[in-house]
């Protein structure tokens, strides 16, 4: 059995834990708060002892070096994004946003990508703030 | 006066310029705000509510009414180009609709969404015109044991969409289980797994979850891979891209897939999440084609996009006849409705027959019009797709970003993706498949909702169920499915049987 | 020389200082769009009346009220949005009995200090009525009694959540007739459409819900009503007696709606909503439209607002204790 099962086996474990500690704090009879904990808690258990005992044969697939990077990359522009916006608003951020994603993807023509984000970001913010009346923060620059 | 010739007038009524002025607005309104991802009818429909103060009644509803289906032909056209679900019962249609773009067929899958949703809205709208009293009587007696039957039938889906290995598949609901219980508890407001923050007293967002696996998911694996997602050099014109075959091949899908979704419209309580599921799993079940759900079958799209203008119609019913909202989007309309001092309910039937019989004729001609609307569209978007991948993954974390966000103005929601993106990630690499999570997170809340009601009505076990015939078959049917399907899996071991989808 | 160039730049400075203060004194509240925070979903009491002061101070102020829903945690979340929002007179909450007197029922347990807050005023008030099944032989809120008193475990009653009015007044009604809710069996749902159909339908037996949401279904004889929560008949169901006429003081008022801000508003803000509040209430369209969606529109100054909703809980506290 993969060590990979193991880890997982004790994930499902870890929760178990956690349903039943959550179950013990609410509990106020069957039917009651308690009751879903409880049923998620023993299929947590059950499954973590399963995943240590039956033998698998799934392959499992590892992360190469230029995924790790683009999720990097994208997960942290991503985030980025959400800290930056309540600061330089929905425009702006949504035009950096976009303009650093395409670059990375494509690589080339900084320019025209520039012109073509910032075009998309206008236009969202038209949509979203105007047409559907959304409420999108506005920087410090009140846009 | 019978019901015919109600219609009939209801439809000189809805032929008028304004009024078709109006459906027209409030159908395209509403398939912009089912393609967006995140901002759902109810949404759609409260934007709009101001209009009650300028309109009169008849027009206004018409519009909100058309918002309303129109948003269900709009919500599967991301689902199917881009795996991002427009519109909570389009999820189910991600899995194969998506596939079917993967393969080059993404315009056969648009066209038979919207022709799908065409018949199947259609002929829900004729149970509404003649068998709505009826209908209702026998919804109405669907309680909270019965309803936990429905879900309990609905979950063992899990089992049949578990992929290779269903020790994986379960792991993977039980932890959308788990992120279901998130936040306050429904019933009594006690919080659990909260550890005392506010803000996850609020709950996970399963709209953020859902777009975090699914479309964050794909950014991130095709981002690596460079892929474009169909490079047809030559694209023929809309009406060359849908072929008869498969319209037929589709029709009793289509037929099956409004009747369920119509009769779970009517009864209160059930979600419109589970309407796709459920249509999904019986189209499944039943369907020649079973081998090929989950790697690009037709039906998997035609049923659930039309069992979700089906309950469409069928959420009208309880609404129209008994002034019952089955949930918030219907709630909404009913405002809608008593701002103008109308009262829905048999009374309105006989006060006002004009005004509902208009706005149901004018239903039947909404998704006429939808369907001329959309079929040329089929064209344009499949053409979007051919769009090179560093235009379009910029575009859909920017839906991400803008969905999640919009659904309650959160930006933990969109962190929220952004985490279940990188799990969804992970669990690809684990071989973890991630709809079973999908499945249990929309499904819990309903699930503990109705085991705890159906426990307080028997007072405190759950012995009512002895006595309700509708909810024990409910439950065998799930029971006997799963054993069919445990069968199955352990007897054969060839690829065929499995669910390869993700 | 200096010396006059120093006074003469004095005195203009001045000016230019005093002239400021004008211009920003002229720059009257509001000026701009203010933020309507509504802690629940759209087409519910809240929203509606939300939207119903939107129209109107839009009609006769030209001042733009944005409503905006922040749903989730049983209101808590736009409680808390609303609160912690600088106190400029731009962020308003739509305040409602969910997140002030019926509070009572958490116990100590909920996460904001509910307390801290600007009371603006009141401006919807939603009766209550007691309803059963169509098929159930109860005329009055006695029988109803006596039969949970013959029958312990066996009346099944139908409330939508515990910080809902339905489930409060519904106590309330219990405890004037001492009956502890042990002896019934209490089933929750998701909102007062829930409980009317379930009633409908003959999957609960009792329930109290808010005359807008049940009159519907009384009417087309789906359910019935026997008595309605206070001292006041009500216009649509004109034969349906009051409790008070059943023998039971019960609250008169569980739910309301009114307006509220984050605490150390400026008594401009408080005073300009107070005057609007007012003249809503006194607005023949205003009245007819709240009428439309049976609310009753019901004023009530920033003080005795606030006097109106700790006395309420003090109740609900009581009836909390009472339910343990």
């Amino acid at each position: 059995m993969k060590p990979v099962d193991r880890i997982i086996g004790v994930f499902m474990a870890l929760l178990s834990v956690l349903c039943f500690w959550e179950t013990h704090r609410v509990w106020n009879g069957w039917g009651g708060t308690g009751s879903m904990p409880l049923i998620v808690g023993s299929i947590f258990g059950l499954l973590s002892v399963i995943f240590f005992i039956t033998p698998h044969q799934v392959r499992v697939e590892s992360v190469n070096r230029k995924e790790a990077v683009g999720l990097l990359f994208i997960g942290g522009s991503f985030a980025l994004y959400i800290v930056i916006i309540n600061w330089l608003g929905f425009l702006i951020s949504t035009w950096l946003f976009l303009a650093i994603v395409a670059m990375y993807i494509s690589r080339s023509r900084p320019l025209s990508t520039i012109v073509w984000t910032g075009a998309v970001a206008a236009c969202a913010h038209f949509i979203f703030r105007y047409l559907l009346g959304m409420y999108l923060p506005t920087g410090f620059m009140r846009v | 006066m019978s019901t015919l010739t109600y219609l009939a007038q209801g439809f000189s009524s809805a032929l008028s310029m304004q009024n078709l002025l109006f459906a027209l607005v409030g159908s395209i309104l509403g398939t912009i705000v089912g393609i967006l991802p995140g901002i759902g009818p109810t949404a759609g429909i409260a934007l709009l509510l101001p209009i009650t103060g300028i309109l009169p009644p008849t027009p206004a509803i018409i519009m909100l009414a058309a918002v309303y289906y129109g948003a269900m032909y709009g919500g599967s056209t991301t689902s199917i180009l881009m795996n991002i679900p427009g519109e909570i019962s389009s999820v189910i249609t991600c899995v194969d609709g998506y596939q079917m773009t993967k393969q080059g067929r993404a315009a056969s899958a648009l066209a038979i969404a919207a022709i799908s949703s065409f018949i199947a809205g259609t002929i829900a709208l004729v149970g509404l015109s003649f068998f709505a009293p009826l209908v209702v009587n026998l919804a109405l007696k669907m309680g909270p044991p019965e309803i936990l039957g429905l879900v309990f039938f609905a979950f063992t889906m899990v089992v049949s969409m578990a992929g290779r290995s269903l020790l994986r598949g379960l792991a993977s609901a039980a932890v959308g289980m788990f992120v279901s219980l998130i936040g306050l508890d429904s019933y009594v407001g006690a919080t659990r797994f909260t550890f005392g923050s506010t803000v996850l007293t609020g709950g996970v967002d399963f709209v953020a979850v859902i777009m975090g696996l699914f479309a964050m998911t794909e950014v991130f694996k095709d981002v690596v891979a460079e892929t474009k997602l169909i490079s047809n050099v030559h694209l023929p014109p809309w009406h060359k891209m849908i072929k008869l075959s498969e319209i037929k091949q589709c029709f009793w899908s289509m037929v099956r897939s409004s009747f369920l979704g119509f009769f779970v419209g009517c009864v209160p309580g059930v979600t419109g999440g589970m309407v796709g599921f459920l249509s999904y799993e019986v189209e499944r079940r039943v369907s020649k084609n079973r081998n090929n759900f989950g790697k690009g079958a037709i039906e998997g799209v035609a049923a659930p996009e039309g069992a979700n203008n089906a309950w469409c119609s069928g959420s009208l019913v309880p609404l129209l006849t008994l002034g019952l909202p089955t949930h918030t989007a219907m709630a909404v309309l009913l405002s809608g409705l008593m701002i103008y001092g109308l009262q829905p309910g048999p009374l309105l039937f006989e006060t006002n027959p004009l005004f509902v019989w208009a706005v149901i004729a004018s239903m039947y001609i909404g998704n006429v019009m939808l369907l001329i609307l959309n079929l040329p569209l089929v064209g344009i978007w499949t053409r979007i797709v051919n769009v090179p991948y560093r235009f379009i993954a910029p575009m859909i974390l920017l839906f991400c970003f803008v969905g999640t966000y919009s659904v309650r103005n959160s930006f933990f929601d969109v962190a929220t993706c952004l985490v279940f993106g990188i799990l969804g990630l992970l669990m690809g690499k684990l071989k973890i498949p991630t709809i079973p999570l999908v499945i249990s997170i929309i499904l819990t809340d309903i699930f503990e909702r109705s085991l705890r009601q159906t426990i307080s009505m028997g007072g405190g076990s759950l012995e009512v169920l002895l006595n309700r015939p509708i909810a024990i078959a409910f439950i065998l049917a799930g029971i006997i499915a799963t054993s069919a399907v445990l069968y199955l899996r352990s007897h054969l071991r060839s690829g065929e049987v499995f669910f390869e989808g993700r | 020389m200096k010396k006059n160039l120093f006074l003469v730049f004095f005195v203009v400075s001045l000016t230019f200082v005093c002239a400021g203060n004008e211009v920003s004194g002229q720059q009257a509240y509001p000026n701009k769009p203010i933020d309507l925070i509504v802690p629940y979903n759209p087409g519910g009491g809240s929203d509606l009346a939300a939207r119903l002061l939107s129209t109107y101070f839009s009609k006769a102020f030209g001042v733009k009220l944005n409503v905006i829903n922040k749903i989730g945690g049983a209101g808590t979340i736009g409680l808390q949005a609303a609160l912690m929002a600088e106190p400029n007179g731009y962020t308003i909450l739509m305040d409602t009995h969910g997140l002030g007197s019926m509070i009572a029922f958490y116990e100590g347990k909920y996460p904001i200090d509910w307390r801290k807050r600007t009371w603006i005023g009141r401006i919807i008030t939603e009766p209550m009525i007691y309803i059963t099944r169509i098929d159930s032989t109860w005329n009055n809120l006695r029988e109803v009694a006596e039969f949970i008193k013959k029958n312990p475990k066996k009346l099944r009653f139908g409330a939508s959540g515990l910080s809902g009015s339905g489930y409060a007044v519904g106590v309330q009604f219990f405890n004037a007739g001492n009956i502890s809710v042990e002896e019934l069996n209490v089933v929750m749902f998701q909102g007062a459409p829930e409980v009317i159909a379930a009633l409908a339908g003959g999957h609960i037996d009792f329930a109290a819900q808010q005359y807008s949401q049940a009159t519907g279904m009384v009417q087309g004889k789906r359910i019935r009503a026997i008595a309605v929560a206070g001292s006041k008949r009500l216009p649509l169901l004109p034969e349906v007696q009051t409790a008070e006429e059943q023998g039971y003081a019960t609250l008169d008022i569980a739910g309301y709606q009114g307006i509220a801000g984050p605490p150390g508003l400026s008594k401009e803000v408080v005073n300009f909503w107070a005057e609007a509040l007012k003249k809503a209430s006194e607005d023949l369209a205003f009245v007819q439209q709240a009428e439309n969606l049976k609310q009753t529109v019901a004023y009530l100054s920033p003080e005795t607002y606030e006097q109106f909703v700790e006395r309420q809980y003090q109740e609900y506290f009581k009836l909390s204790k009472k339910t343990k």
